[in-house]
């Protein structure tokens, strides 16, 4: 079993990365009186945490990630009482509509392989159900998989809220300040950035997808691969949609804003350059994705796209988060989510916050063990 | 699918590109020019050929300088495909556009970006009430569809509010007045390039010209440091102050704005091509050789996009871009190289002038009141913009995460260069550090079915 980390009173934890998981950690450690540096590279929310897609899902998960998941709704669902903010969670309903044969039997498959697992939160819903709940909805839906209670919110204010919390709770920030080694000296690390240096006794490694990086100089290999899932926002459209969709083997994310936008996406990349903080946008990806939209929404078709982004974000090649101690003590690692680490951000926190303080965490996280890749 | 692939591929039909097409086409080169107008012309020689089959005279000489340019493109022998969007332009040198109503990528082995220019916003108070209109658009509507509006007020400065004021008088309507924001200070600094501009007498008696039959018909007014335009749900009055401190309402359904213009950069900066702050010029332009080439080996930028010279620069710099390309391909002319060089210095020699004359005072360029609206797309006031400033956005980019200011439908077109500069007065820091907006593709709004037609036919 691994090393539980201690703290020490003198010296503070070294987060290093301002998105949702680094912000949501540096809550969590300062709520709990923690003294917390947080080092990023560039501004808050800059990268996947500020530009993902902004779904707040338990649906379509790993079952390796549910209990995490489910630990990260019960935060969710306060979300604004906790970060002092308002509308914070669109709670809503998360659909994946099946539009062939085979989609409706993975369906079935799906919704098994959960209830044997002991997993209730997603359910069959009939066509007809859809179709009076989602008007547009094209006609020869077979149905599809529903998770009543999941929904939306807004990647770079949920990211900025955790920020502000945490800076209100004494965190501190220093950015732009970028990483240059991590040195252990048998009892603390030293950090040395563009800024300066800093001795802590333990470094969070939430660095997205410089992770690697980061756990390179802390002394592990951890491979993930940097990409850029792409996104598209259209014009403002009257408001007709109360669910965010999503289609059974296949990838697509849609959902409407307050604003009338809709947002899609569903993970196709683009072409990441992390080393230049610059993404571009592959043209005949976004048309893939925008094809799967219009078999859901062919009422859709004169819609205009204002502007088409992609974040860059870490995956692993099991596409599950990399969380847990490091090889070396004193280091954690909090990153490679895949894309999907937006709705366990707050959850994510509150782990790498237990570990820190050498407590328990109160979910099962040795399926995204550091170790798994020796 | 296989791409189309084309030696050149020159992006917009105004004078630049034109001119550039001609160049690169008699030379031999496959040549496509694409623009998003169903005829050739650009903005400042719009609708060229139908004009020019019954010319109305109210148009000026300035205009039909374009007829012969028009005649030469449409024999030299480069494709061209109007009504034409380009709304990406890739690394790898595709570019992604949409033409009736389908969305199709050719390649280039040379691109020529010649997108022009446009207007520098004017936040006065009431700039966005029903009845006022950029000067730009209103010519517009004179050139294309001979449309114009009585007893219309002209504000602003530069060479483009007086040919239209003119353009109105000779068409026959009735211009209530031209209210000139240009200030002393303005004039000091751009008085010692006036010999300079002497090179050019002929663009300065054109100016004589025009001012000359504008005050025989209406008047001009000078010395002016505030306007607000006013009125309940359209303009109604343009409300200006005098240097003296008088204070006048000027009763006017159709206020037409301008301060100048600015290079179009959209696609350029969209494209991740480098772009420098000039700020003589107070603009961003792309960074070029003296040819046009920017920081992509491939892309050259020519014309106003690359920095405002005018019309006739334009031209010249088309061709010495086309030039550039085609020594490329091992076809050079050393004279008349320089020729083209030499001409193209000497259209400029007036722009030291006019950019100093012409750059609008500070309080022209930044809202004064904490109720005009900035952003319009998302309909945000400068005190909207100042309350995101003051809980944090530090940049352009961080601002639109606060506020949104910048992410509607026109991309920050319209707002960008105001949010800049209210961004750098706020931090105290210089324009080029404050920076401008992450553009991204679609360069212009293009419909899901058009992007998904690469894939195929929408579903139904």
């Amino acid at each position: 079993m691994a090393r539980i980390a201690g703290v020490s009173a003198t010296r503070p934890v070294v987060i290093i990365g301002a998105g949702i998981q680094g912000c949501a950690a540096a809550y969590f450690l300062s709520q709990r009186g923690q003294p917390v540096i947080v080092l990023e590279k560039d501004y808050v929310g800059r990268h996947a945490s500020g530009v993902n897609a902004g779904g707040v899902r338990r649906l379509g998960r790993d079952i390796a990630e549910i209990p995490l998941s489910l630990a990260a709704m019960d935060w969710w669902n306060q979300i604004d009482q906790l970060l002092d903010i308002e509308d914070g969670f669109h709670r809503q309903s998360y659909v994946k509509v099946a539009l062939d044969a085979t989609a409706s039997n993975l369906a079935a498959s799906r919704i098994q392989q959960l209830q044997k697992a002991g997993f209730n939160h997603e359910t069959w819903v009939d066509p007809g159900q859809l179709h009076q709940r989602i008007p547009h909805l094209t006609k020869s839906v077979l149905g599809g998989v529903i998770v009543e209670g999941d929904g939306w919110a807004l990647p770079w204010k949920i990211t900025r809220a955790f920020y502000d919390k945490a800076v209100s709770l004494g965190a501190e920030f220093q950015m732009p300040v970028e990483v240059q080694s991590l040195n252990y000296f048998g009892d603390h690390w030293q950090v040395t950035t563009d800024a300066g240096r800093i001795e802590a006794d333990i470094v969070v490694n939430c660095a997205g997808a410089w992770g690697a990086q980061i756990a390179q100089m802390g002394g592990d290999c951890l491979p993930i691969e940097a990409h850029a899932p792409m996104l598209v926002i259209t014009d403002r459209q009257p408001m007709f949609l109360d669910a965010v969709i999503g289609v059974m083997g296949d990838t697509l994310s849609f959902k409407q804003l307050d604003n009338g936008s809709m947002v899609i996406g569903g993970g196709i990349r683009g072409i990441a350059s992390p080393a230049q903080n610059k993404t571009q946008i592959t043209p005949n990806g976004l048309s893939t994705f925008v094809m799967t939209a219009g078999r859901v929404f062919p009422q859709l078709r004169d819609v205009a796209i204002l502007r088409a982004w992609a974040g860059i974000e870490g995956y692993t090649n099991d596409n599950l988060p990399i969380i847990g101690l490091g090889s070396q003590p004193g280091i954690i690692h909090g990153f490679g989510f895949s894309a999907h680490g937006f709705q366990l951000g707050p959850a994510v926190g509150e782990v790498l916050a237990d570990l820190v303080m050498a407590r328990q965490p109160r979910v099962n996280i040795s399926p995204f063990s550091p170790q798994r890749f020796n | 699918m296989k791409k189309k692939h084309f030696q050149v591929v020159v992006i917009g039909a105004g004078p630049a590109g034109m001119a550039a097409a001609i160049t690169a086409a008699k030379a031999g080169l496959k040549t496509i020019v694409i623009d998003d107008q169903r005829s050739i012309g650009g903005q400042v020689y719009r609708s060229i050929q139908a004009n020019s089959d019954t010319p109305p005279q109210y148009l000026g000489n300035s205009y039909y300088a374009g007829t012969k340019l028009s005649e030469d493109f449409a024999c030299c022998g480069a494709s061209y495909l109007p009504g034409c969007t380009v709304w990406q332009i890739t690394e790898t040198h595709e570019i992604a556009l949409v033409y009736s109503g389908k969305a199709e990528l050719i390649t280039a082995e040379y691109i020529v970006i010649a997108t022009g220019a446009i207007e520098r916003p004017m936040p006065v108070r009431g700039w966005t009430l029903p009845g006022v209109m950029s000067v730009g658009g209103a010519q517009t509507l004179l050139k294309q569809s001979a449309l114009g509006a009585d007893d219309a007020v002209f504000v602003g400065s530069g060479p483009l509010l007086y040919l239209t004021a003119w353009q109105y008088i000779k068409a026959g309507m009735a211009v209530r007045a031209v209210i000139d924001i240009t200030g002393t200070t303005q004039w000091r600094s751009a008085f010692p390039f006036a010999p300079l501009a002497l090179i050019q007498p002929n663009m300065l008696l054109m100016g004589q010209k025009w001012l000359r039959e504008i005050r025989q018909k209406t008047k001009i007014i000078t010395n002016v440091k505030e306007v607000e335009i006013k009125g309940q749900s359209c303009a109604e009055a343009v409300s200006y102050t005098l240097s003296s401190g008088t204070k006048i309402d000027l009763p006017a359904s159709h206020v037409f704005l301008h301060q100048g213009v600015v290079p179009n950069v959209n696609l350029s900066m969209a494209t991740g091509l480098d772009h420098r702050w000039d700020q003589k010029a107070f603009c961003w332009r792309p960074v070029t050789d003296t040819k046009g080439k920017s920081s992509d080996e491939q892309i050259y930028i020519t014309g106003d996009g690359s920095g405002i010279g005018g019309a006739k620069a334009a031209e010249i710099s088309g061709r010495l871009a086309a030039r550039a390309i085609m020594k490329r391909f091992g076809k050079f002319n050393f004279l008349k190289e320089l020729y083209y060089k030499l001409r193209y210095l000497h259209c400029l020699s007036i722009r030291p002038f006019l950019d100093r004359l012409y750059l609008p005072p500070v309080h022209f360029r930044l809202p004064q009141s904490n109720d005009t609206i900035i952003c319009r797309c998302e309909a945000l006031t400068k005190s909207d913009i100042f309350d995101a400033l003051a809980s944090g956005a530090t940049g352009p980019n961080q601002l639109k995460a606060f506020c949104r200011a910048g992410m509607g439908r026109c991309q920050g077109r319209n707002c960008g260069l105001i949010v800049q500069e209210m961004i750098a007065v706020h931090t105290s820091q210089s324009m080029a550090e404050t920076g401008y907006y992450r553009l991204r593709p679609p360069v212009k709004p293009i419909t899901l079915a058009e992007l998904a037609s690469l894939e195929g036919p929408w579903p139904e």
